[in-house]
């Protein structure tokens, strides 16, 4: 909680949140992700806020990459890859672009 | 396949199209594993995102560290080179990333095949392989 003279008390979401995945987040990335998600619920705030809220959850999605570990699970996080390092194609991504 | 799990939920972080994505996660992401040295992640990473000529420039330097690396790198160099292997061939068929840069990464594997073929005895092959790839001596 951050506490201010000049403002409100005010709890950080996406700080609390860090502190609790980071825990397991090598191990358990997907789960961790679940998460990290919540923190855009606070997206719809007024002015800039609410932008901030996502960069927030944004950067945590972009730790929980970088420090999960490699292997079948990271590949799960971040799409399928053949063994020739390029993506895999399907109806669902083509429309998804 | 296959789409990715952070694809999937891409509506949640309020990134609604692929360059989105991209842009706020997936290139931002390379680039903090490769500072942590997560060589092979990030070159995913780029891939994914389309980056072709920084998947193609990251090899190359991660190659050349490795060549330097006393003892040829270990397990991990192995795997690094397997999958520039894989990621030049696929590049090649399809035109990807700038021909040079190609080029660069291609001479890196011709000159670690010199160095195996050396540590095996044979010199012949060695010399083959690094005297006609390369156009340069490696051993």
């Amino acid at each position: 909680m951050s506490l201010s003279s000049s403002l409100p008390p005010a709890l950080s979401l996406s700080t609390l949140t860090w502190r609790y995945v980071r825990q397991f987040v090598r191990l358990d990335s997907k789960e961790a992700l679940q998460y990290v998600y919540t923190v855009t619920l606070g997206a719809d705030q007024p002015s800039v806020i609410g932008k901030e809220q996502l960069e927030l959850a944004w950067d945590l999605v972009r730790r929980i990459i970088v420090l999960a570990n490699a292997g079948p699970a990271w590949d799960e996080l971040v799409g399928g890859f053949r063994a020739d390092g390029m993506r895999f194609v399907c109806v669902s991504s083509l429309s998804f672009a | 396949m296959q789409t990715g799990v952070i694809e999937q939920a891409a509506p949640l972080l309020k990134l609604d199209d692929a360059h989105n994505l991209n842009a706020e996660i997936f290139v931002p992401a390379a680039r903090q594993a490769e500072e942590s040295d997560r060589v092979l992640q990030a070159i995913k990473l780029y891939n994914l995102a389309g980056e072709y000529t920084t998947v193609i420039n990251s090899l190359a330097i991660a190659l050349g560290t490795t060549l330097a690396t006393p003892g040829g790198g270990g397990e991990r160099a192995r795997s690094l080179e397997a999958a520039a292997l894989d990621i030049i061939r696929h590049y090649e068929r399809v035109g990807r990333a700038p021909v040079r840069a190609r080029d660069a990464v291609v001479k890196l594997l011709r000159i670690r095949e010199a160095l195996d073929a050396k540590a095996d005895g044979r010199v012949d092959r060695a010399l083959e392989v690094g005297v006609h790839s390369t156009n340069q001596y490696t051993c």
